[in-house]
């Protein structure tokens, strides 16, 4: 549990002050979402996705979820034109390098307001109306582009064997 | 657009909201109906594809340090988490404490159905184990899933296999949807009617994604003796220690 703490506590921190905003919020969110991560430790499987993955879907979850109790309005970010996310190259943990590079790889081919959209809602934990009012891009289009990644990711991650696992009976 | 593909994409379109920006308790309810017409669709694996995603653009940059004094409470929580949840067979068991040891005793039995498969063959599955029981057991008592109302659970097939005289049990379900095990897990409820009105905890558990076949051991937290129904409920993570429903399958000997 202390090497958990000591491994995510800053990665769990970061989302939460990028989907809470107010820093009060986001260390009790942290004690929250650490409290779900030690509940599920027991049933990680390593070949639906890695531990830190395992880690940030818990804590998203617990995030999502305060998220929308709150009504969260979030914060204002101003795109500058042309912002690109860039995605760092293999020199990952040789653990968690497969699946995060792939979809670096998978991202860096999307067209810009497509990443951008895709790093608001998820990266950011903006709601989709906001990103489609923000962007001036319909609705519609931006739920295109955060389904579309998704369903491209989950594949992905089935294609390798994650997910369509789980546990044997 | 035939009336299934609209309903796929509909699934598709509020797991994909699920995972990435939350949705209503009403969305939710009507995302729990829609997926046992489509098993090849969870939650879980939305929410997955979400965190790669997430971690992709987090490690292209620094992470937010922690602030003063967070570490510090995180590990003291970690302490008290230890002291509440790991069991300790020397306290009397209050209804107090049940609350606390099932909950320890139900991430037992996850941890275990999750190691399962990662073990050598010396070690006897869950579907082994059922296939020894039957074979050896004198007394074995089965029961069909059946809904307890139209809905959701329809589709589900399966059955309770159970002996008395050995104290163990096993339940097969076909095409239980997956649940997510961060918001909600599924118990079992044992009703005995030897005993008062309250049901006996059998244990929490989870149906994975994708999983065709699912076989979960029985953990009844009391003796059980000539059971006349078994009952899932879906609770909080860890279960509770009385439930309120609702009843979503019943096995009756």
């Amino acid at each position: 549990m202390e090497d958990c703490i000591s491994l995510y506590g800053a990665m769990v921190h970061s989302l939460a002050r990028r989907f809470l905003g107010n820093a009060e919020d986001a260390e009790e969110a942290v004690q929250d979402a650490f409290t779900d991560i030690w509940r599920h430790a027991g049933r990680f499987d390593p070949a639906i996705a890695s531990e830190k993955t395992m880690v940030m879907t818990i804590a998203r979850r617990r995030l999502i979820d305060r998220q929308r109790r709150s009504h969260r309005a979030g914060k204002v970010v101003a795109l500058a034109p042309g912002d690109e996310v860039e995605t760092r190259d293999s020199g990952l943990a040789v653990d968690t390098a497969d699946e995060v590079s792939r979809v670096a790889q998978m991202i860096s081919q999307l067209r810009p307001e497509h990443r951008r959209a895709l790093q608001l809602s998820v990266f950011e934990g903006w709601s989709h109306s906001r990103i489609s009012k923000e962007l001036g891009i319909p609705l519609g289009t931006i739920k295109t582009h955060i389904r579309r990644a998704l369903l491209q990711v989950r594949e992905m991650l089935q294609a390798r064997g994650s997910l369509s696992e789980g546990v044997q009976a | 657009m035939s009336t299934l593909r609209a309903e796929r994409e509909h699934l598709v379109e509020l797991l994909t909201c699920h995972a990435t920006e939350g949705i209503s308790l009403e969305d939710e309810r009507l995302m729990e109906t829609l997926l046992p017409r489509h098993p090849d669709l969870d939650s879980a694996s939305f929410e997955v594809a979400a965190a790669v995603i997430d971690r992709t653009f987090s490690e292209a940059g620094d992470l937010e340090p922690m602030p003063d004094g967070l570490e510090d409470r995180l590990l003291e929580q970690a302490a008290a988490w230890r002291l509440t949840h790991e069991p300790t067979p020397s306290r009397r068991i209050t209804r107090f404490a049940w609350a606390g040891w099932a909950a320890a005793a139900a991430a037992t039995i996850v941890a275990i159905i999750g190691w399962w498969p990662q073990q050598e063959a010396s070690t006897p599955t869950p579907r082994q184990l059922l296939s020894s029981m039957i074979a050896e057991a004198s007394d074995v008592t089965r029961a069909s899933w059946k809904a307890v109302s139209p809905g959701a659970y329809d589709g589900v097939e399966g059955e309770v296999v159970w002996s008395d005289d050995r104290q163990e049990g096993y339940m097969r379900f076909r095409r239980l949807r997956p649940n997510d095990a961060a918001f909600e897990q599924f118990q079992l409820w044992i009703v005995d009617a030897k005993r008062d009105k309250n049901p006996v905890d059998g244990g929490v558990f989870d149906i994975p994604p994708g999983a065709d076949e699912v076989i979960v051991p029985i953990d009844a937290k009391l003796p059980v003796s000539n059971p006349a129904a078994f009952v899932i409920t879906a609770e909080q993570p860890g279960g509770v220690v009385v439930s309120d429903g609702p009843h979503l399958l019943i096995a009756a000997p």
